[in-house]
């Protein structure tokens, strides 16, 4: 009787353990709550295969879909920015003063090595098959509770990587670290979530450019 | 023949254009008018021109010219653009221009070569410069540091040149631009000074060249309108403005004058 009670046990195990799929609606549900802002600190790869220092600022406003991303490091993106909304992926060349317009199905941001239009959703990443998910493990990130998620990417041409790793905030429920690989197992980009605060912009304030810019559309 | 072109632009319009442009040129000494039309089909990274220009009263002048150019992408921190365009006039007068545009990181280089036989550029597209001959111009900005951004331009043509290189140094929201040029020779040198700032929700900016060459430019831009006017000794005068798809410039010199206004319709999804 205790030997079937102990197989019960077991065999209920995976129903009772969290999903990736389900831990990432949670993560979308908090991150959906409001306006919210992030600074992502950590290293890239650029095109040439040099590691880079990263900084960047995320805007997002989940309720219109659209997010900034404002890159204060490298040096040779700083106060270049990407914004990123439902039909469209602006990309403002501070150099230049260019804002480069691509329609959301073309736009490829290949300059970090991979998407960077998708990265935020981890969860659509999943259910299009672009990744696939590990079960959660439990463990501590810098003292904080928190969920370890591996991704692999069955298509890593397609997607820009081969494999992903996450780390999300137990109690928060928000990202602390993602590192992206390619084929090889080497980082593409490793980036810490810091700074993330609710924030209260609009729309306007996200999807907005130097006025004097020139235009290109794709 | 010139039927044969008009209607070929306006049938081929729907098919994939992105956008099709209808412009009245007019210009002197004397006075002349010149509807021209430009067409614009994108295909993947390419994209192709068209475009033809009469000349009232006299249809000899009549021009057509075809491009096409690639672009390259590199990130949100690169991109580049490489292409050719040629013109050709009914009579006997042509221009031909082979142009790159290249932003990668902290560089940015952009490079024009080009010749033009019998008439200057402007005649074949407005506000295109007046050279005459074979030309070459290079423009190159370099960022030192994140608030320092090193500006250069050399431009070389048939009987003489220009020279001139800036240093802009942005302080917050302001931008401050100090440089010399010199034109043909260095003794013929001058200054360079600017300005840029943000007012209210719109960008000012100011552009002072002064010695050999005595130029003021001013600038405006808000999310509606863009307007810039030139005022420069010996006595030319440029003014323009664009909003919504319409735009709308001016020059005034010793020579003439030239006014073009022009509409572009945008054709995405027909």
């Amino acid at each position: 009787m205790r030997r079937a009670l102990a197989l019960l046990a077991l065999l209920s195990l995976p129903a009772l353990a969290l999903s990736a799929a389900a831990l990432f609606d949670q993560v979308a549900q908090a991150l959906d709550q409001g306006p919210w802002e992030a600074r992502l600190q950590g290293r890239i790869v650029a095109p040439t295969g040099d590691a880079q220092e990263a900084d960047l600022i995320i805007k997002s406003l989940s309720a219109e879909q659209v997010v900034r991303i404002e890159f204060q490091k490298p040096d040779a993106m700083a106060d270049n920015y990407v914004v990123i909304t439902p039909e469209k992926v602006y990309n403002y060349l501070f150099l230049t003063n260019q804002v480069v317009v691509y329609p959301r199905e073309k736009a490829r941001i290949e300059g970090l090595g991979f998407d960077l239009s998708r990265m935020g959703d981890l969860r659509k990443l999943g259910e299009e098959g672009q990744v696939v998910w590990d079960a959660p493990r439990k463990v501590n990130y810098k003292n904080r509770p928190a969920w370890h998620v591996v991704g692999r990417a069955p298509d890593p041409d397609t997607s820009g990587f081969a494999r992903l790793e996450v780390w999300i905030d137990r109690k928060e429920k928000r990202p602390l670290r993602t590192v992206f690989y390619d084929a090889e197992g080497n980082p593409l980009s490793d980036l810490a979530w810091t700074a993330f605060r609710a924030a209260s912009f609009t729309k306007g304030d996200l999807v907005t450019f130097p006025p004097d810019a020139e235009w290109i559309k794709k | 023949m010139k039927k044969l072109w008009l209607l070929a632009l306006l049938t081929l319009a729907p098919v994939a254009a992105q956008s099709l442009e209808f412009g009245l040129w007019a210009g002197g000494p004397g006075f002349s008018i010149g509807p021209t039309v430009n067409l614009e089909v994108p295909a993947g990274p390419w994209a192709f021109d068209a475009w033809l220009r009469a000349y009232l009263p006299n249809t000899d002048e009549i021009s057509f010219g075809l491009g096409a150019r690639r672009s390259f992408e590199a990130g949100p921190a690169g991109r580049g653009e490489l292409g050719a365009r040629g013109f050709i006039g009914m009579d006997a007068h042509y221009w031909v221009e082979g142009f790159g545009d290249a932003t990668f990181g902290k560089a940015a280089v952009s490079l024009r070569v080009g010749n033009t036989y019998n008439r200057t550029p402007n005649h074949f597209w407005p506000l295109q410069g007046d050279t005459i001959g074979t030309y070459g111009r290079l423009e190159a900005k370099y960022r030192i540091q994140r608030e320092l951004t090193l500006a250069g331009l050399l431009y070389l043509h048939d009987g003489g040149g220009r020279a001139e290189a800036s240093l802009a140094w942005r302080h917050e929201a302001q931008t401050y631009t100090l440089g010399a040029g010199g034109v043909d020779r260095a003794s013929n040198a001058y200054a360079v000074l600017g300005y840029k700032t943000p007012y209210q929700n719109a960008i000012l900016a100011a552009q002072l060249r002064l010695g050999y060459l005595n130029e003021l430019r001013l600038q405006y831009a808000d999310r509606t309108y863009k307007a810039h006017l030139t005022l420069a000794y010996p006595a030319r005068a440029q003014i323009g403005a664009s909003w919504s798809s319409w735009a709308l410039d001016a020059a005034v010199d010793g020579g003439g004058y030239e006014f073009y206004l022009r509409y572009t319709m945008p054709l995405e999804g027909m």
